[in-house]
């Protein structure tokens, strides 16, 4: 079965980063992945999105048309991404941001104020984070444990002493998804 | 490294698969969407023992490659579309002086500075000339990161083999998107040692490298001498690959990651009842003109799929030769079908 | 009896092409006399622009590479990085170096490659026959300033060695002419260094060579010495323009 995933927002709220860690954690669970980012021009506040596809097939298309899961964390996301959501998809919403997500119809839309839950959890940063931990629980496209152990390998070298409040935001966002 | 799997970006697995490859010297000038292969080079190629140097302009990178294909090396540059269009006189001037090396050209959308999305508008250019000049260049369209890597690996072997530049022609899409990647040092025919190249003269006469050559007939016998190599070159490198085409009344042809999508499109089709299948034209240049016509003369009907306004699609009526058989669906300036898209186009046209 | 004088090995035995008057001829001597003398003829690679000087393949007895118009520089520059231990020179001409391949010749200067520049300026573009090029003198007919070249219209003579002298990378530049045996020798002199420059690895050199084009000068042979050395050097100054190889 072919799953695919974006991931949209603007740059600096880690899209790149969370899409990748997706694909390696995907991958380390023996699955067949592709991540395709947006690149480019794009600098922190424009559009940022990537597209990430896990299968237990070849992988034809890295391009997505209409696509299972959203992960929507701001308006420019929101607003360039919410045509492409599949009939009977998953849009899982930034509420704390994003404020016309009513608007969707045709899909299951999951508003949580994902900002919020990441300043409570311990910084902004870790938006993208808390936003993959309710897509694990949501879509079981991908474990927990193997986002969690896929942080070691996406994490930049300066960035080692944030893994502590990654994984807590991936725990705190896979339980708001409703994971157990 | 040795093999093993890893995930990469297309434009990285390019440049690990060139050192792997021997590729020695590499020189560049950045451009998106391939910035990836010189940042990659910058560091990996010292570490290889070679040579990287950020040139100062396209024709500076496409010389200094032509420079060290005269010193032996195993030699490469990369670029995109603008970038591209500025080293068709040194890849001509190598062509004529029969230099191998690798040139990459991750395509965008053109013409002019045109966008940075993935496009297949350099088609043409690639293998209809470019440059000026009566020449051919081995063109290798990969879709996939694992096919970029391993033609990467090929291109240099066939570079070689036939003293000739080869040219992989990718895309955006392709060069920034990660896939998992097996990387090794692959093992190709033995080559006979380099007899051309200037590296000082000591224990041999003095030899030169030209494409000058103004006598009367001489230029002409030149051209005769490429054109039979460039018989030998379509003779033996025609690749491509054919999927699910054994009952197909409908084959699409795409290259590339087009090439790929479109297999997606004829999986969907296929769900749906529609006998469809893809041949994906690898090498463009040789193209494989007879194998799409064998393949075309037990479809009912043809549909070209590019990212351009309609370039492939020339060679394949060629191929054809019956152009009541064969559709085209394009999506320029960077734009990307998607398989459902290609499927409905396919609906389309055999209603 | 003892030979004082003949062919250097570096020079073939073949008669040149040139028009009667041509600097090329006694450059392309001089630098072979000077590649005999530091024993360097079997590991030197030349590379040759386009202009008159294409076929210097032809006279020179070494490993010769022809390059496209204007990136000597860049093709010397890679020659040199793949094989270090080797002599690598480029010969070009006034339009090739200083025209179309003035950002080649800018940034291999830059990046102090360890290379030695033989640049002639003739003040024309001799094989195309004697267009204007950037070296041309204010007021000089040529077959594109037939009233004499126009500063207004087009700008003026490019002095390549003081605009390379401004860059860190270039370790020694000097201009010289062939208009008599005095300055022969010190052409030859100054070739010379500029080789021993690059064998002592210390980086960018070019001897800027002022040569005579009587024919498209429309002048005798005699009188195109005569034009280099009472004309040319008003504009371009005879001498060493930056020399730092001692330090």
């Amino acid at each position: 079965m072919e799953r695919s995933l974006i991931m949209c927002g603007s740059g600096g709220q880690g899209i790149l980063l969370g899409g990748s860690l997706a694909l390696v954690a995907a991958f380390s669970e023996g699955k067949k992945v592709t991540w395709l980012p947006s690149y480019g021009a794009e600098k922190r506040g424009g559009l940022s999105y990537c597209a990430v596809v896990i299968s237990d097939e070849e992988i034809m298309s890295p391009v997505l048309g209409l696509v299972e899961y959203i992960i929507g964390l701001d308006t420019i996301g929101f607003n360039v991404y919410k045509g492409s959501i599949s009939k009977g998809g998953v849009f899982i919403i930034n509420s704390s941001l994003i404020k016309d997500g009513k608007s969707l119809s045709g899909c299951k839309v999951v508003e949580l104020p994902i900002s919020d839950i990441a300043k409570d959890v311990g910084s902004n940063r870790v938006v993208n984070m808390v936003s993959l931990g309710v897509y694990a629980a949501l879509s079981k496209a991908v474990k927990l444990d193997s986002l969690k152990t896929g942080l070691e390998e996406v994490m930049s070298s300066r960035h080692k002493d944030m893994i502590a409040m990654n994984i807590k935001a991936l725990e705190r966002g896979y339980i708001e998804g409703g994971g157990k | 490294m040795k093999s093993k799997i890893h995930l990469m970006k297309g434009n990285e697995a390019i440049a690990e698969s060139a050192i792997l490859a021997g590729c020695r010297f590499y020189a560049g000038y950045p451009i998106t969407p391939q910035n990836q292969i010189p940042e990659y080079m910058s560091w990996r190629m010292p570490e290889a023992g070679g040579s990287f140097i950020q040139a100062e302009s396209e024709l500076a990178a496409i010389n200094m490659v032509l420079g060290a294909s005269v010193a032996g090396a195993r030699a490469m540059t990369s670029s995109s579309s603008p970038g591209i269009s500025l080293k068709q006189e040194g890849i001509s001037y190598m062509a004529g002086m029969e230099l191998p090396a690798l040139i990459v050209n991750m395509q965008r959308g053109g013409p002019g500075l045109g966008n940075i999305q993935g496009s297949q508008a350099d088609y043409f250019q690639s293998v209809k000339g470019g440059g000026h000049g009566d020449y051919r260049l081995i063109t290798l369209s990969p879709s996939t990161v694992q096919e970029a890597a391993d033609l990467t690996a090929e291109a240099f072997y066939l570079a070689d083999k036939y003293r000739n530049p080869v040219l992989l022609l990718s895309d955006g899409i392709l060069g920034q998107m990660i896939e998992p990647v097996e990387l090794s040092e692959r093992k190709f025919p033995e080559l006979p040692a380099k007899d051309y190249i200037l590296d000082g003269c000591k224990g041999r006469k003095p030899r030169n490298l030209f494409s000058l050559m103004m006598g009367p007939g001489v230029l002409e016998k030149h051209n005769f001498k490429l054109a039979g190599k460039y018989a030998k070159i379509e003779a033996s490198v025609r690749k491509f690959e054919k999927f699910k085409l054994e009952d197909a009344d409908i084959v699409i042809v795409a290259n590339g990651i087009i090439g790929r999508i479109s297999k997606g499109a004829a999986n969907l089709l296929r769900a749906s009842g529609v006998k469809c299948g893809v041949f994906r034209p690898i090498s463009l240049w040789p193209f494989p003109y007879s194998e799409i016509k064998a393949a075309a003369a037990k479809a009912k009907k043809i549909l070209v799929v590019e990212q351009n306004m309609g370039q492939m699609v020339e060679d394949v009526r060629l191929a054809v030769l019956d152009d009541s058989k064969v559709s085209f669906f394009g999506r320029p300036g960077g734009g990307c079908p998607v398989p459902e898209e290609i499927a409905a186009k396919v609906r389309e046209i055999i209603k | 009896m003892k030979q004082v004088y003949c062919r250097p090995e570096s020079l073939k035995d073949n008669a040149n092409s040139y028009c009667p008057g041509c600097g090329h001829g006694i450059v392309h001597r001089l630098v072979a006399e000077v590649i005999d003398e530091l024993g360097v003829r079997e590991k030197t690679v030349g590379i040759a622009p386009v202009g008159c000087a294409v076929f210097a393949y032809d006279y020179w007895n070494f490993d010769v590479t022809e390059a496209p118009h204007g990136r000597p520089p860049a093709v010397a520059c890679a020659i040199k990085r793949v094989l270090p231990d080797r002599v690598v020179f480029t010969y070009q001409g006034d339009g090739d170096l200083a025209s179309i391949g003035t950002n080649e010749i800018i940034h291999s200067a830059n990046r102090s490659d360890n290379i030695t520049v033989i640049f002639i300026n003739n003040a024309n573009y001799g094989m195309t026959g004697g267009q204007m090029a950037p070296t041309t003198l204010p007021g000089m007919k040529t077959t594109t300033t037939q009233n004499g070249r126009d500063v207004k219209v087009s700008g003026y003579p490019v002095r390549v060695c003081e605009l390379l002298a401004t860059l860190e990378g270039t370790r020694y530049l000097e201009r010289v002419m062939i208009t008599d045996p005095a300055n022969i020798n010190k052409a030859k002199k100054a070739i010379k260094k500029s080789f021993q420059t690059q064998l002592d690895g210390k980086g960018f050199s070019l001897v800027e060579v002022l040569s005579p084009c009587p024919v498209n000068w429309g002048k005798s042979p005699l009188d195109g010495l005569k034009f280099v050395k009472e004309e040319m050097t008003k504009y371009f100054k005879i001498g060493v323009i930056k020399d730092e190889t001692i330090q």
